[in-house]
């Protein structure tokens, strides 16, 4: 009796570490991927905007934040065709730039932001994207 | 005698031997070609989707016929897909779903409200806001392979509901029982035929045409028939009924277009009623399904009244085999067939644009990729700007003159460098010698902006107001000449303030210019700008000697056009995979190629060409409001006529000419700026804005004296200077005005302010 017992938590603790490293246990179900909390642990600046070019902005936004910056390009591209002055677009292309490592391009694309005349807001962060890519 | 039974036997068996090892063979071309890829898919091709928004410049016409020409049904009662109602400046449109490189856009119930040509309100189907509505692009071509089959892939799912049903009335009643081959149907046929005398009625089973059109040749034997009927059984034996019917569906021959077949109701769907299959009405499904017995003989363009005596009777089988009600039969008897026109083909209604397109592309796929893995190409060309600019250019060259006068035109944003439209040739859809690329013609002055940028670029000797000598001038030509420019009226006029140079474009003030910071100095500008092609060293390509295509003086405007911003033009925005990954995206890349500071100074004065100069013309149809930049140009006896300029939003580049190189009597202004300005007063425009740069201070002077001036003054104007580079001595007035004189001078500049 005592035997069966020792071999029965023998047992269990074998099938837990089995559990527990996941080794090929069709039995190990993995829970769904955290749902991504985007914009933290910033606010995006447009999420009151409710015109197009704001919405898009938005999305391109939140989808640097998510770190998908094909799809935040795609969105900058569509906000582009509807308002193509917009120094924003350009502040954010700059970003996925630099996130993609090239930083020469992104320099190129703050200073096409800052040609279109920014305003004294922009223009700060535009500077200190700059800033941080000189370093 | 025995023998003889064991040869026979012997006989027998080999035959059947042979009879097996053919059948085996067979079986495995049946195999191979249907598990395989079926098809090569040549890439199809979009334009730019139309986008609505709240703000978006748009006449409402336009929209209408964008719709139209997209095969949106207009209807009363707005309730699926695909179909748009308006009543005078209010639109209900019901968007189809569609598949872009950055992601789904579902289908979408909305309300577009306009005022005058802007879109104002945009709601969905409860009157909430809808920021946007993305519309299906337009399909605008493809690339084929040299058997230019085309075809659209459909899953059977997608038939509409009609269309299965009715292809079995008509053409294999027994498709879901028979096993290949169907001997009742033959039995039918030949007794229909022998009571003919003749072949009127086909006993071939849907899987038998298949095997026909996907793996034989078309002769017509009894082997060839029996290797069909083998193939039939085994293609059976081998897929499911649904497989077989789909590929049916795809493989399907149902239509011709010069060289390009057209294969599949999915693309004939697109073909014929520019709709996709799912939207098809019951009358338009008759019609296809009638069209597979003879997609020439039935054709509906070219044979309305047949193919409509066809459709009728596709829908009187359907009712007799109790498919629909009568009545609705009856109804649909009534529909006028609904082809749609050339351009709603969806063939290469822009072949200029897409020579562009093929030739970016060419860069990165192979041409194998091109026509068979059923690519989906994503362009820029705006479908509306495309067919204003073709007009423009079509209506003012006959304007002109009925006769050889040929054009071309390339349309870009003007702050992105997308390619919006591309015209090669005065006749719409024409396919052949493509001007906007391959037309090398003498650009005139339109390289003059680049000789004043260089001097610009140095403000201690040049500013917008630096007088600069317009008189005769012989200079040495590099070849062992001279050469000695003259204006085009033939007078000089002394010294000029540089802005006026240009802007009114005096060669020989442009020649002293040109010579005094050097011609290697002004093509180093040149190649800046985005000019690749190796020009000349000589002094006369200061005065647009060297030659270039329309496209080339684009990719040189764009620069000016976007602030000084060197940017490629780009065609094509993505490109997908069959399975809609997106493979590439071409995204903007920009380049700075000359400073913000005498990149204003220059777009002033080519502001100036339109207020005062050469342009001016524009303004007779365009709102003074709106300031615009550009240059003329104008060759040897009025060869060439050249415009390039560009608004806010648009750059535009406009040739005309002959192709035989004879001479037009045409100038830049009477000629390319008409078509120039006719495309700018069709389409919104913004004006162009000043550049910001903290080097730049504005001043008030004299232009003629080049002396600082009271803005109070007569004859003073605002320039910009670099900065110390403005004039230091001032011109108080001058003596001779008086004080009330001053009073009044500034009531009429008022006026003006």
């Amino acid at each position: 009796m005592h035997r069966y017992k020792h071999l029965l938590r023998q047992t269990a603790l074998i099938v837990f570490t089995i559990t527990l490293t996941g080794c090929a246990s069709t039995r190990v179900t993995y829970l769904p991927t955290e749902p991504v909390i985007v914009g933290s642990p910033y606010t995006s600046p447009y999420t009151e905007r409710e015109d197009a070019l704001g919405i898009l902005l938005n999305h391109a936004y939140l989808a640097i934040e998510a770190g998908d910056l094909d799809q935040a390009g795609s969105w900058l591209s569509r906000a582009m065709r509807i308002s193509p002055t917009e120094p924003a677009i350009y502040f954010h292309m700059a970003e996925i730039r630099k996130e993609q490592g090239d930083a020469e391009q992104a320099r190129q694309l703050i200073g096409r932001a800052m040609s279109l005349g920014p305003d004294r807001k922009m223009t700060a962060r535009l500077e200190t994207l700059l800033e941080s890519l000189e370093s | 005698m025995q023998q003889w039974g064991v040869l026979l036997l012997k006989l027998g068996i080999s035959g059947f031997a042979i009879f097996m090892a053919v059948v085996v063979y067979l079986d495995a071309i049946v195999v191979q070609k249907f598990e395989g890829k079926k098809w090569a898919i040549p890439a199809k091709v979009y334009a730019r989707p139309l986008e609505l928004y709240e703000g978006r410049l748009l006449k409402p016409g336009e929209l209408q016929n964008q719709l139209t020409r997209q095969g949106y049904q207009p209807v009363r009662t707005v309730s699926r897909p695909g179909t748009f109602s308006r009543s005078g400046n209010e639109f209900i449109i019901y968007s189809r779903g569609f598949h872009f490189p950055d992601g789904t856009e579902s289908s979408r119930y909305a309300h577009v409200r306009f005022t005058g040509n802007e879109v104002t309100r945009l709601t969905d189907r409860q009157q909430q806001a809808l920021p946007l509505l993305r519309l299906d692009p337009q399909p605008v071509g493809g690339i084929y392979p040299a058997s230019y089959e085309d075809r659209l892939l459909i899953r059977l799912e997608q038939a509409p509901k009609y269309l299965v049903p009715a292809l079995m009335a008509v053409e294999d009643r027994d498709f879901y029982t028979h096993w290949g081959v169907s001997l009742s149907s033959i039995a039918r046929a030949l007794l229909v035929n022998v009571r003919a005398g003749g072949v009127v009625q086909g006993g071939s089973t849907l899987t038998q045409q298949l095997v026909k059109n996907f793996y034989l040749s078309n002769e017509r034997t009894l082997t060839r028939k029996a290797q069909e009927a083998i193939m039939s059984l085994l293609l059976e034996l081998h897929y499911s009924k649904d497989e077989i019917l789909e590929t049916y569906l795809n493989e399907v021959y149902l239509g011709q277009q010069g060289r390009r077949a057209i294969h599949g109701f999915g693309l004939a769907s697109q073909f014929y009623f520019a709709q996709p299959i799912q939207e098809l009405s019951l009358a338009r499904t008759a019609l296809l399904v009638g069209i597979v017995r003879g997609p020439s003989f039935y054709d509906p363009r070219r044979f309305p009244e047949r193919a409509l005596q066809r459709r009728n009777l596709v829908l009187d089988v359907m009712v007799s085999e109790g498919l629909v009600p009568r009545a609705e039969a009856e109804r649909s008897k009534k529909l006028p067939l609904g082809i749609v026109s050339r351009e709603q083909m969806q063939t290469n209604a822009f072949p200029a644009y897409l020579d562009v397109v093929k030739d970016q592309l060419r860069q990165d796929y192979a041409e194998r990729d091109l026509t068979s893995e059923g690519l989906r190409i994503f362009t820029n060309m705006d479908p509306i700007i495309q067919r204003e600019a073709q007009g423009s250019l079509t209506r003012i060259i006959n304007t002109i003159e009925k006769g050889k006068l040929q054009g071309a035109m390339v349309v870009t944003s003007a702050q992105t460098g997308d390619l919006l439209a591309i015209v090669g040739d005065k006749t719409p859809g024409y396919v052949g010698f493509n001007r906007a690329l391959d037309a090398r013609r003498p650009v005139g002055s339109l390289l003059k902006p680049a000789i004043y940028l260089t001097a610009l670029e140095q403000p201690n000797k040049y500013t917008l107001t630096t007088p600069v000598k317009d008189s005769p001038i012989r200079v040495n030509d590099g070849r062992g000449g001279y050469w000695e420019p003259r204006n085009y009226d033939g007078k000089s006029r002394g010294d000029v303030p540089l802005y006026e140079a240009l802007a009114k474009s005096y060669n020989q003030a442009a020649t002293h210019t040109g010579m005094d910071v050097g011609v290697p100095n002004v093509l180093k500008t040149i190649r800046r700008l985005g000019i690749e092609r190796q020009l000349p060293n000589y002094p006369s390509v200061l005065l647009g000697a060297a030659s270039l295509t329309p496209m080339d003086v684009a990719v040189m405007y764009q620069t000016f056009a976007s602030g000084g911003f060197r940017m490629p033009l780009r065609a094509i925005d993505a490109v997908v995979d069959a399975n809609g990954r997106p493979l590439r995206r071409y995204s903007l890349s920009v380049e700075r190629a000359v400073d913000p500071a005498p990149m204003e100074l220059l777009r002033q004065s080519m502001i100036s060409v339109m207020r005062e100069g050469t342009g001016r013309r524009a303004y007779w149809s365009i709102s003074q409001d709106i300031d615009l930049a550009g240059k003329s140009g104008t060759t040897n006896d009025s060869r060439d006529s050249w415009f390039a300029g560009f608004s806010g939003n648009l750059m535009a580049v406009t040739w005309l000419g002959n192709d035989d190189n004879s001479p037009t009597r045409l100038t830049g202004s009477s000629g390319a700026l008409r078509v120039w300005t006719d495309l700018m007063q069709r389409t919104p425009i913004s004006g162009v804005q000043p550049l910001s740069s903290d080097k730049l201070e504005y001043v008030w002077v004299q232009p003629e004296s080049n002396l600082r001036s009271n803005r109070d003054c007569q004859g003073a104007r605002r320039f910009p200077y670099i900065a110390g580079s403005a004039p230091i001595l001032a011109d108080n007035c001058g003596e001779a005005i008086q004080q009330q004189e001053a009073g009044f001078f500034d009531t009429i500049k008022s006026w003006f302010d």
